[in-house]
């Protein structure tokens, strides 16, 4: 009799177990319409309308990032800079969909020196801190001077993008109550770009000190949210902050979860667990669910460069014909699906597009038998092939570096006339190696300190260019890149921007290969999903229906 | 307590002492042999020499070897694990955050491994050589052999993308995590405090990950548990009962069962370590929050301060489960004493 109960039971549990297990991956909690073809983002409305109705359900927006710090002297990755960017406005804010444009945020206007040096801000009247202080020139020079003390006091981090460009921390003035005065060390063109980078944003002198770093307050400054409970690896809480001096947000209250891995966070989207699906959806979660109902997926091109380094002072890298044969022999669409699965770009420029002066000086120059040309001309073809060692990190980009390299190896290697060895290195001695010039041929990636064509371009190519292990040294190119760099007229600073990018497709200092993707999924009822280049995420704008 | 006992437990507790500090010498060494700088790994690709000197000089990176294992050491004993390298806060106070997710789900897992694994063990072995011992025996086996992440997957796809019944990830549902805490298990705290809808949530996000976590290592002790029954099932006690004409549930739950406790609490210790090593898979399938989360993001950060604050605690962990088990069977078994 036991023994038949047995039976019963463990046949109702395996049955159960299929039946559990059939239904599972094909059905969804709430089936919808199929959401139409997924279009390119829509642009940034100039202006929010009404704030959302009290009592909204919460948004809730899913990431696979995780935080690093609150403190405004350090908030530099791209996460922490999203939260930030929800709770704190600069002097000039970032134009949400646009690759660059600023505009006025706690400063009403700004006017420029004849010398474009300094920059004079006036101050919106009447903005408070969410806890009704008031801002004033006192408190925004404090702000920013802080950001010099805190260095001094713990080291840099993305301080330098205040004070390896602010003249000191003594051009930092207060004109009258409503008016600051910062001087720059040079005529940056693109100081404004710099300065709606997260260590000029303002904070409040009763909510932080100037004594220590704190990289867990979440007082913030004065921002469209603020936060109301931060949970590390759970949670994050913004609410809509009663006294913003703009537009209100369109969603009262938005929660960021934290997952571990895609497959969850994909998973709890179609569980209903969240709204929003972000950085960083895998391509196999991607894929899936652009085939499930009631779920929208959304592409944007992004701000991640991914190209070569060539040593330029080992032989035979430090003739340009090498380095431009070389990049002749790769085909980027292939790159692009085989090595990244269709989840990057090609490039054809270190300037993405959509930046001020972009021009694809790449572009078909993709020419096998040119290449080879080329390095005939080095003394390289058939009978003696250019032997080369590819270096790469095979963790630090994620699981598809080995991929990338393997399909470089096969394009150049399809030539005949170059065989390559393919080298890794665990990231820490990567970077070691690549400083050391140990490393000839190695593959690496960028993202932006602040949006302009000079952080593609000027960190890379300027002598002495050490930090990527290139050490390539070109006066004419140095010329040029102080020219673009010092010109305030637009259109003489294109010109000067393609001059550079002309450049830099004969003399090939570094090769661009790809742009990275930004991708989000979302279910239905969600709309006003901005995706701009900077691949920052707006949660004020997004509504919830 | 007897000298005997006495001295026995003051010895365990000796012996413990070197073994951590080799362990705590491994940690550290290993992570400073290992290529790399860290100050490269954790600052921006384009980091100027000048900002990675002040890096490393914030951190004590430029400091003899020999130095920063003295200050890392004397932290270790007053059980400061330094600060992290890329959060800059205290690895503890990180600990903090993160070890009662993993504790709460140790000690659920624990649970359905024990009641899983043992009942059925005892089952098995009341009905020695039928076919529900069979079955139960190729189920252990099973359950053994399957990857965590795997059977996470399958009660995700099936119970919550799926049926809709539970969460699929994290400890709460969004906006339930509560401001304050008192021992950071949402389960606990809930009853603590009275609060049954947070109670409620969290029971329903830690069934799916305990099962996960309990059901694989619930083989090995219903293995256990029937292999210590056959041994107790056929000694003189079981049979005087059963001719004294005890019914068979009492004489196999009552009698037997507690005989063969020993070992199995015995084992319940030991396999801590391996309960931690399970609930990092877990975490990682379910998101759940926890020190295997923290180890993995902190890994891919390099922040070398956190990694060997976390192992240097996990490790400690260990090392009291194990203290604490050889100490209950000097009580439980006076042979061991001597």
């Amino acid at each position: 009799m036991k023994n038949k109960t047995l039976y019963i039971l463990l046949a109702a549990f395996v049955l159960a177990s299929m039946v559990l297990t059939a239904c599972g991956p094909s059905t969804t909690p709430e089936p919808a319409p199929a959401p139409a073809e997924t279009e390119a983002p829509a642009p940034a409305p100039a202006e929010t309308e009404a704030p959302a109705p009290e009592a909204a359900a919460p948004l809730v927006i899913g990431t696979t990032d995780s935080w690093s710090s609150f403190e405004v002297a350090w908030v530099y990755s791209f996460h922490d800079w999203e939260l930030f960017h929800q709770c704190a406005d600069g002097l000039l804010n970032n134009v949400p969909g646009t690759a660059g444009e600023v505009t006025p945020a706690l400063a009403e206007s700004y006017d420029v020196s004849e010398d474009g040096k300094t920059y004079t801000f006036h101050l919106r009247e009447g903005v408070v801190f969410p806890n009704g202080d008031p801002l004033n020139a006192d408190v925004v020079v404090w702000s920013l001077q802080r950001v010099y003390t805190i260095q001094d006091i713990e080291g840099d981090n993305a301080n330098f993008l205040v004070t390896a460009y602010v003249e000191s921390k003594d051009a930092i003035k207060k004109v009258d109550d409503m008016t600051v005065e910062v001087t720059f060390a040079e005529p940056f063109a693109f100081a404004p770009q710099l300065i709606a980078t997260n260590p000029w944003k303002i904070v409040n002198p009763n909510q932080w000190t100037d004594t220590e770093a704190n990289t867990t307050n979440t007082a913030c400054g004065i921002g469209p949210y603020t936060i109301t409970n931060f949970t590390e690896g759970e949670e994050a809480i913004f609410e809509a902050n009663p006294t913003y001096y703009g537009d209100a947000p369109k969603t009262e209250k938005v929660i960021v979860r934290y997952f571990a891995d895609s497959p969850t966070m994909a998973l709890a989207l179609k569980n209903g667990e969240i709204d929003v699906a972000w950085k960083q959806l895998a391509p196999a979660d991607m894929d899936a669910l652009q085939d499930e109902a009631g779920i929208t997926v959304e592409k944007s091109g992004g701000t991640e460069i991914r190209y070569i380094v060539w040593n330029s002072t080992t032989p035979p890298y430090d003739n340009p014909k090498v380095r431009l044969g070389l990049s002749m022999l790769l085909n980027r669409e292939e790159l692009a699906d085989l090595g990244w699965q269709g989840i990057k770009v090609p490039l054809y420029s270190m300037v993405p597009p959509g930046f001020l002066g972009h021009k694809p000086t790449f572009e078909g120059t993709e020419d096998v038998e040119g290449g080879k040309a080329l390095l005939a001309e080095a003394g390289f073809d058939e009978n003696n092939p250019l032997v080369l060692d590819l270096w790469y990190s095979p963790t630090h980009y994620g699981d598809t570096e080995a991929d990338v390299a393997a399909v470089i190896k096969q394009q150049w290697e399809a030539s005949g006339v170059v065989q390559v060895n393919l080298q890794f290195l665990e990231w820490a001695a990567y970077r070691d190696a690549g400083r050391a010039g140990e490393m000839p041929v190695s593959l690496l990636g960028w993202y932006p300190d602040y949006l302009d064509p000079d952080n593609y371009t000027n960190v890379f190519a300027h002598s002495p260019a050490a930090w990527s292990g290139s050490f390539y040294n070109n006066p004419d190119m140095d010329a040029l890149l102080d020219a673009q760099a010092a010109e305030r007229d637009e259109a003489t600073r294109i010109a000067l921007l393609e001059q550079v990018q002309d450049l830099w497709a004969t003399d090939v200092p570094f090769t661009p290969l790809v742009q990275g993707g930004l991708y989000v999924a979302y279910r239905d009822g969600i709309s006003n999903v901005v995706l701009d280049p900077l691949g920052l995420f707006h949660y004020f704008l997004i509504e919830k229906k | 307590m007897s000298s005997a006992l006495r001295r026995y437990i003051v010895v365990r507790i000796l012996l413990t002492i070197p073994m951590l500090l080799i362990l705590v010498s491994l940690v550290f060494v290993v992570l400073r042999v290992l290529p790399g700088d860290p100050a490269l790994a954790i600052l921006r690709e384009g980091a100027s020499d000048e900002q990675l000197a002040s890096f490393r000089a914030a951190l004590g990176l430029d400091q003899p070897l020999h130095i920063q294992y003295l200050n890392f050491i004397s932290g270790v004993v007053r059980f400061d694990f330094g600060e992290s390298m890329t959060r800059s806060i205290p690895v503890i106070d990180e600990i903090k955050t993160f070890f009662p997710a993993t504790m709460e789900l140790a000690i659920a897992g624990m649970f359905i491994t024990t009641v899983v694994g043992i009942f059925s063990g005892a089952f098995a072995a009341q009905h020695r050589k039928k076919a529900s011992d069979y079955i139960i025996r190729i189920l252990s086996i099973i359950l053994y052999s399957l990857p965590i992440f795997w059977l996470g997957l399958m009660l995700q796809m099936s119970f919550g993308a799926g049926l809709g019944w539970l969460p699929v990830s994290g400890r709460l549902s969004p906006g339930m995590t509560p401001e304050q805490t008192i021992t950071g298990m949402y389960t606990i705290d809930a009853i603590l405090t009275g609060n049954w809808p947070l109670f409620k949530d969290a029971i329903t996000h830690l069934i799916m990950p305990a099962i996960t976590l309990g059901l694989v290592l619930a083989g090995i002790f219903t293995r256990l548990t029937r292999a210590n029954m056959l041994d107790v099932l056929e000694q003189d006690f079981i049979t005087a009962g059963r001719a004294r004409g005890l019914k068979e549930r009492v004489l196999v739950y009552k009698h037997g069962l507690r005989n063969a406790f020993i070992p199995i609490v015995t084992l319940l210790g030991l396999q801590f370590a391996l309960l931690l090593a399970g609930a990092i898979l877990t975490e990682t399938t379910f998101s759940w929050p926890g020190m295997g989360r923290l180890v993995i993001d902190r890994i891919y950060d390099r922040d070398f301060t956190t990694v060997q604050g976390a192992i240097l605690f996990f490790a400690l962990m260990v090392a009291g489960a194990s203290l604490i088990v050889d100490i209950l069977y000097g009580f439980l078994d006076p042979r061991i004493r001597y």
